[in-house]
């Protein structure tokens, strides 16, 4: 095992945990370096022989400039890697461009398809952020692992305030399609919401008064076509819903060292529990680095001598002091998330010197995400 | 026009960088100025345990001096709205099953026209007798693409509805959105790289849609006492040190990685924050505010309000 970043240790070695994985999901909030997480462990797979996919939302410019990533390249793009060994490719969901093609899909004609694409409901629909990137992202998933390029798909997947919102976004999305009561709506267009019985009438007056009538004929129209593939998106969920449960599909938590951070990790354990899903463990980022065991004075001495500058060791030794503070902080934060109940593996990345932005940067990520193991 | 002077801020930013906090503190900091002030949120409710206070629900509750607390529920905002345009009885009857979920679901932006139509009958000022009114309203909003899609809702919708009594309250509602001297943005942003990318984008964003960017938030700043010189010198102790934090030796020898590396950090965030300050629009305020070592508590909101008073006077 590596050694310690603080006074925890790290336990959960990705090499061992992903010797098989044919699908890694990340999951955790925004701004915990999950995106970057995604491309180092991508690469480190890559590194040992095997073609991977990593399918992000949303990159930092920089990081996916340096990927090849393009505008909003829609297909998977390749990672030069120089040496030998197996291939990286990323590629970034584009909700809107996924969403037209599910409808290309499933629906009964070209027309039908039209129809759905000019809907102004639906342009509002798919175009919206909150809610269908869950959809879209596990929908590109599949897709990419049914064109047999890949030996590994990461998916990094969108923040959400619960981590697990997408796993159940196909099953949600059949459900809604698939209901009782959107079967009564959809009625009107042959003669009526009649089924309502009387209050049909008065019904669709106020749906009118309420929502406006263009709206509401839009809104027919819009679920009248998606239920008519109300079957191939039932098909869909259940696909993905055995894909997640799959033993080769694994599981993976990114978080910072920071109390939301990891309350959100630990609420996403609770929510794993009951669920047919394998969890590999927790990777927490951007640890401080510091040497926790020598105080403020002890530091500025040590510094003194080898400077010979007590000036600079004094001030060199105040800043140590605060990542020492700020290193102590998160040991405590780890080690308490980890005394809750049940085994986590823990991955700990200290800070790097630099931001990760090119391969040679993703390269020393990926040293830390799999370090050399060491005896005893 | 002071941002407090205002009638609604509405404090948001990527997940993460501090909104709760920031909106707090600000809301504090205005009603220790002797202003009446709400301080809402959305979807969830994790302000009043920041006070201190039982959960307070849909419902506005004074929780100390002039200071009141709201955590808007977009589907109970939903109802309200809807049962305002048809009437309580007919509400009951019609709108308390499937296919009103079902439209709540579909419908683009019924919830965040709720939530928007919530937010504008707070702010307004004579709300008769009976209920209170606020000299100011400060929301802790969802995070930017959310919060965005709330500030475009009224439009949207008053677009889609096209005529009727909905289309009139919606012109109201982004009228008071756009209204600079009513209404302003509080953008909260880290020194990193995507985080400031994507406040760039949002105070473009902003711009476009007319609604005034009041006020931008750097968080967790830092800063190094050393100059790079300095930290090189510091880093010569244990060359090939900073990328490897594993290095066995005397103190300074395992001292020196983590100094430079910190240093370095210091100075990558000083870049950000200043590539952050060219590249907002002109006239749009921005103050930082020092990293913490803790999570924010009550007591420490105070502070906080005193660190914000200056840019949001």
């Amino acid at each position: 095992m590596s050694a310690p970043v603080g006074g925890v240790a790290s336990t959960l070695d990705l090499d061992d945990a992903l010797t098989d994985a044919r699908v890694v999901v990340l999951a955790g909030g925004g701004g915990v370096g999950k995106t970057t997480t995604a491309a180092g462990i991508g690469l480190g797979l890559a590194r040992r022989g095997r073609r991977v996919c990593v399918l992000t939302i949303d990159p930092a410019r920089r990081l996916a400039d340096a990927l090849g990533l393009e505008g909003d390249a829609d297909e998977p793009v390749q990672v030069p890697l120089d040496g030998d060994g197996g291939e990286l490719w990323v590629v970034m969901l584009d909700p809107k461009s996924t969403w037209d093609g599910l409808i290309r899909r499933y629906a009964d004609s070209p027309e039908a398809a039209q129809r759905v694409l000019q809907n102004r409901v639906y342009k509002e629909f798919s175009g919206a952020v909150a809610g269908t990137q869950e959809y879209t992202a596990v929908e590109k998933l599949h897709e990419l692992l049914e064109s047999g390029r890949f030996d590994v798909v990461m998916l990094d997947t969108p923040p959400t305030r619960n981590a697990l919102d997408f796993l159940d976004a196909p099953q949600r999305l059949h459900a809604f399609l698939d209901s009782k009561a959107l079967q009564l709506l959809l009625k009107p267009a042959t003669g009526g919401l009649g089924l309502l019985g009387k209050g049909a009438g008065m019904f669709t007056s106020l749906l009118k008064r309420a929502l406006g009538v263009d709206l509401l004929s839009d809104l027919m129209e819009f679920f009248g076509v998606l239920g008519g593939m109300s079957q191939g998106f039932g098909q869909r969920a259940r696909a993905v819903q055995a894909l997640m449960a799959e033993p080769r599909t694994v599981f993976l938590l990114v978080a910072a060292p920071h109390p939301e951070s990891l309350a959100e990790a630990a609420a996403f354990r609770k929510t794993l529990s009951g669920r047919d899903i394998h969890y590999a463990g927790l990777v927490v980022n951007r640890l401080a680095r510091a040497v926790l065991h020598e105080d403020e004075a002890a530091v500025r001495d040590a510094l003194a001598d080898a400077l010979g500058d007590d000036d600079l060791a004094g001030r060199a030794a105040g800043l140590h002091e605060r990542i020492r503070v700020q290193a102590r902080h998160d040991d405590a934060l780890i080690a308490a998330h980890l005394d809750a109940p049940g085994h986590e593996p823990v991955l700990l990345v200290p800070q790097l010197a630099e931001d990760v932005h090119d391969v040679p940067g993703l390269d020393r990520l990926t040293e830390h995400l799999f370090p050399p193991t060491t005896t005893g | 026009m002071a941002l407090t002077d205002r009638r609604l801020l509405l404090v948001t930013g990527k997940g993460g960088t501090g909104k709760t906090s920031v909106a707090a503190s600000l809301a504090l900091h205005a009603a220790r100025r002797g202003k009446r002030v709400l301080l809402a949120e959305i979807a969830g409710e994790r302000l009043s345990a920041l006070f201190g206070h039982e959960p307070v629900g849909h419902h506005e509750t004074p929780i100390e001096g002039r200071l009141s607390l709201i955590a808007i529920e977009p589907i109970d905002a939903a109802h309200d709205f809807l049962r305002g345009q048809v009437g309580a009885a007919v509400h009951r009857v019609i709108f308390q099953n499937r296919l009103f979920t079902l439209t709540m679901t579909a419908a683009p932006g019924l919830r965040e026209v709720s939530t928007v139509d919530r937010l504008w009958d707070l702010t307004r000022e004579d709300r008769g007798r009976r209920r209170e009114t606020y000299d100011l309203v400060v929301v802790d909003a969802p995070a930017t693409g959310h919060a965005l899609a709330m500030l475009r809702s009224p439009a949207t919708y008053g677009g889609l509805a096209r005529g009727g009594p909905i289309k009139k309250r919606a012109d109201e509602m982004d009228a008071l959105l756009k209204d600079r001297r009513r209404t302003g943005v509080v953008l909260c942003a880290l020194p990193e790289e995507t985080p400031v990318n994507e406040t760039l984008q949002t105070a473009a964003t902003l711009r476009e849609l007319g609604v005034d960017l009041g006020l931008v938030v750097l968080n967790r700043t830092r800063e190094s006492p050393l100059s790079d010189d300095e930290a090189d010198r510091v880093g010569a102790i244990a060359p090939g040190a900073v990328d490897d934090p594993t290095t066995d030796g005397g103190v300074a020898v395992r001292v020196a990685g983590p100094v430079v590396v910190e240093h370095r950090r210091v100075r990558r965030e000083e870049a950000q924050r200043d590539r952050l300050r060219d590249g907002l629009p002109d006239g749009v305020a921005m103050t930082t505010l020092p990293l913490r070592p803790s999570e924010v508590l009550r007591e420490d909101l105070d502070e906080l309000a005193d660190l914000l008073a200056g840019a949001a006077a």
